[in-house]
């Protein structure tokens, strides 16, 4: 149990910057996911943490104690890798025991440990197997009981999930928060995958080229993204911009896209009045976009035309991708909507979630 | 009866596979079968005015009493030394390479270079800086190690550890590219999560790397054998001649002396066949040890 602190962190590869002036407090017992896309920085973040990449500047302290210097096997972190790195010739039993072993733990300990850790994950009867003869689910498992019998002060997860098939994936997700709330153990968490993400984090942080974008709560980076980037990465379908003007008209203020001018909410036109007449970008997420027939009552709708491209039914709702001039959107709306391909359509933005950006910053209008 | 059409077409298909290997199986056998019929026809016969007559054993029992290729196969085994030694040095090299150390390319190609070379030439220059006037006998007298100036290749005591050394220098460095090969596919992965585990160079390398290591080690040491048995005829063909006296006698250069230099093709065909017979037995244990290593790599 311990907080992890990154202090102005930077570590470069040569002339890449894979990790630029990163700054996170990591409290104890939390469980914080690093996400962002592929080349952000996140893994080297972890591995940095981990003590497998030496950082070219900055201070990584855990539990208030700078461990720049200290080599991996004493920074007391376990880890669950993307490939599982189970040690192929030795039995689970054995994969799981040998950090003990390394540590001279007693014999029975060693089998006690081992034992509760395999009872916990439901591996008890693979103990004797190698890792080549269990599925990937299985190896997964392992990897996880590895990390476990060591009680670490902080577990690192690198994408662990990414080999498993969709199904798995889920399953494994939610035992893994459960797991965290069993161990009541620091937990860093590495993935692309922005639903994983949400689901499981206490709080994200978002990274890009390097930089951290945003940290916070699930629910804060889907209701308030700081910028363009963490708002088009956190949720699915991503949200949908229009770069456009801002104008007032007769008292009102409306975001004008050309082929539609949509009408801003009057408790926003304090921040936003900087920006009359001059180019912004309007934000709106599917789910914020209804077919006026199912429009739940309340919202602050705002008329949009625009021609249906492709539609595609989930089930639970169906996916509108829309045109409007050059404009392509997508919206979630009710499945007993009836949209036909090339049909015009008509539906309403609502604009109590609308969201704003400058589009030379890229950071939100707040 | 004549074939009707579909029985000649199953007749053909069931003979093609046969028809399309001919070719290679009349090279391989005259290439291959023949010499070695030929050579253990000869090691039961013994010429007699003019004509080969079958002796039986004769010849391996005359071989058997030779103290000459008694010498020999005990040099073999004394040269078998060196095969540890090659496994333990081109071990550590390769895992000092694989650990990066500065320049680590550069020490890759040094280090491979000697097996590249050709042995006589190896041969040669070693012949150079071992003789009693040798480069190394004067580097050793400049630098006031007078006591350590010997006849390396000339003593009957040192002339087999000094050969001995030549074939490891030449040899090791097929050793650490195949460990470094082997290395370079361990995924990388399983390092990290070792050093996490808490190991530290030792331990990382004793419970991880030569574990990985161990299906191209016992390769190895099965090549290495089979080397040390029947391919050190140029060294020490070009070194010593399997002198001084028959201290460098070797099984090769027994059978090459007695077929070419002292006309017994006979008992030269008796030493080959021995010969033969027990590197086919290390080439067998060879392939029965890669067939257990692909059934253990398999993942099902």
């Amino acid at each position: 149990m311990a907080s992890v602190t990154f202090d102005h962190v930077t570590k470069r590869f040569g002339d890449v910057v894979a990790v630029n002036d990163l700054n996170i407090h990591i409290e104890d017992k939390e469980f914080l996911v690093l996400v962002g896309p592929s080349g952000c920085g996140k893994s080297t973040a972890l591995r940095c943490l981990a003590g497998l990449e030496d950082v070219t500047s900055g201070r990584i302290l855990i539990d208030n104690q700078v461990v720049n210097d200290i080599p991996p096997k004493d920074r007391d972190i376990a880890m669950v890798f993307q490939s599982y790195a189970l040690y192929p010739h030795m039995s689970v039993f054995d994969n799981m025991a040998f950090a003990l072993k390394l540590r001279k733990v007693p014999k029975e300990e060693i089998k006690r440990r081992v034992h509760q850790a395999a009872e916990l994950l439901g591996i008890q009867d693979l103990l004797n197997r190698r890792p080549r003869q269990l599925s990937g689910g299985q190896r997964q498992r392992v990897a996880v009981g590895r990390a476990i019998v060591r009680e670490p002060k902080v577990f690192l997860f690198d994408e662990p999930l990414s080999n498993l098939d969709a199904k798995l994936r889920v399953e494994t997700r939610a035992n893994i928060s459960k797991l965290h709330l069993q161990l009541q153990t620091t937990f860093i968490y590495v993935t692309h995958d922005q639903v994983e993400a949400m689901t499981m984090a206490t709080r994200i942080a978002v990274l890009n080229h390097g930089v951290l974008q945003q940290i916070d709560t699930p629910q804060n980076l889907y209701d308030k993204p700081k910028n363009l980037f963490v708002a088009g990465f956190i949720g699915s379908p991503a949200m949908n911009f229009f770069p456009a003007h801002l104008r007032r008209d007769n008292g009102k203020m409306y975001v004008d896209a050309k082929t539609f001018a949509v009408e801003v909410p009057s408790d926003r036109h304090a921040v936003y009045a900087p920006y009359i007449d001059r180019p912004v970008i309007l934000g709106i997420r599917p789910e914020d976009i209804y077919n006026p027939e199912f429009a739940p009552p309340g919202i602050l709708a705002q008329p949009v035309e625009a021609v249906v491209d492709v539609t595609e039914l989930m089930g639970n709702e169906i996916f509108v991708y829309l045109k409007s001039g050059e404009h392509n959107f997508i919206a979630r709306v009710d499945p007993r909507s009836r949209y036909t391909i090339n049909q015009r359509a008509q539906v309403v933005f609502n604009m109590a979630n609308m969201h704003l950006f400058d589009p030379t910053t890229e950071l939100a209008v707040r | 009866m004549p074939l009707s059409v579909s029985q000649r077409y199953k007749l053909l298909r069931k003979i093609e596979p046969y028809l399309f290997l001919a070719p290679a199986l009349v090279v391989i056998g005259l290439i291959f079968a023949f010499p070695i019929v030929r050579l253990v026809t000869l090691s039961f016969q013994r010429p007699f005015q003019g004509q080969m007559l079958f002796v039986g054993l004769t010849n391996y029992q005359t071989i058997f009493q030779d103290e000459v290729f008694l010498r020999a196969v005990r040099n073999n085994l004394t040269l078998l030394i060196s095969v540890p030694i090659m496994v333990v040095i081109a071990l550590i090299l390769a895992i000092f390479l694989f650990d990066r150390i500065r320049g680590w390319q550069l020490y890759r190609t040094t280090l491979f270079l000697p097996y590249l070379l050709p042995i006589t030439v190896v041969g040669l220059i070693f012949s150079y800086i071992f003789q009693l006037s040798g480069v190394l006998n004067d580097f050793l007298k400049v630098i006031g190690l007078e006591q350590f100036v010997f006849d390396w290749l000339g003593s009957t005591r040192l002339a087999l550890p000094t050969l001995m050394f030549v074939i490891i220098w030449k040899e090791v460095g097929f050793g650490i590219v195949l460990f470094l090969a082997r290395l370079m596919s361990v995924e990388e992965e399983l390092f990290d999560a070792a050093k996490i585990d808490g190991a530290d160079w030792w331990k990382l390398h004793w419970y991880i790397t030569i574990p990985q290591l161990a299906t191209t080690i016992e390769f190895f040491t099965v090549v290495s054998i089979i080397t040390i048995l029947s391919w050190v005829f140029g060294y020490v063909y070009v070194m010593t001649g399997g002198g001084p006296g028959n201290a460098t006698m070797v099984t090769e250069l027994f059978i090459y002396l007695a077929g070419f230099r002292y006309n017994q093709m006979n008992i030269a065909a008796a030493v080959s066949v021995i010969l033969l017979l027990v590197t086919g037995i290390f080439i067998f244990l060879e392939l029965r040890l890669r067939e257990r290593s692909a059934a253990l790599e398999e993942v099902p």
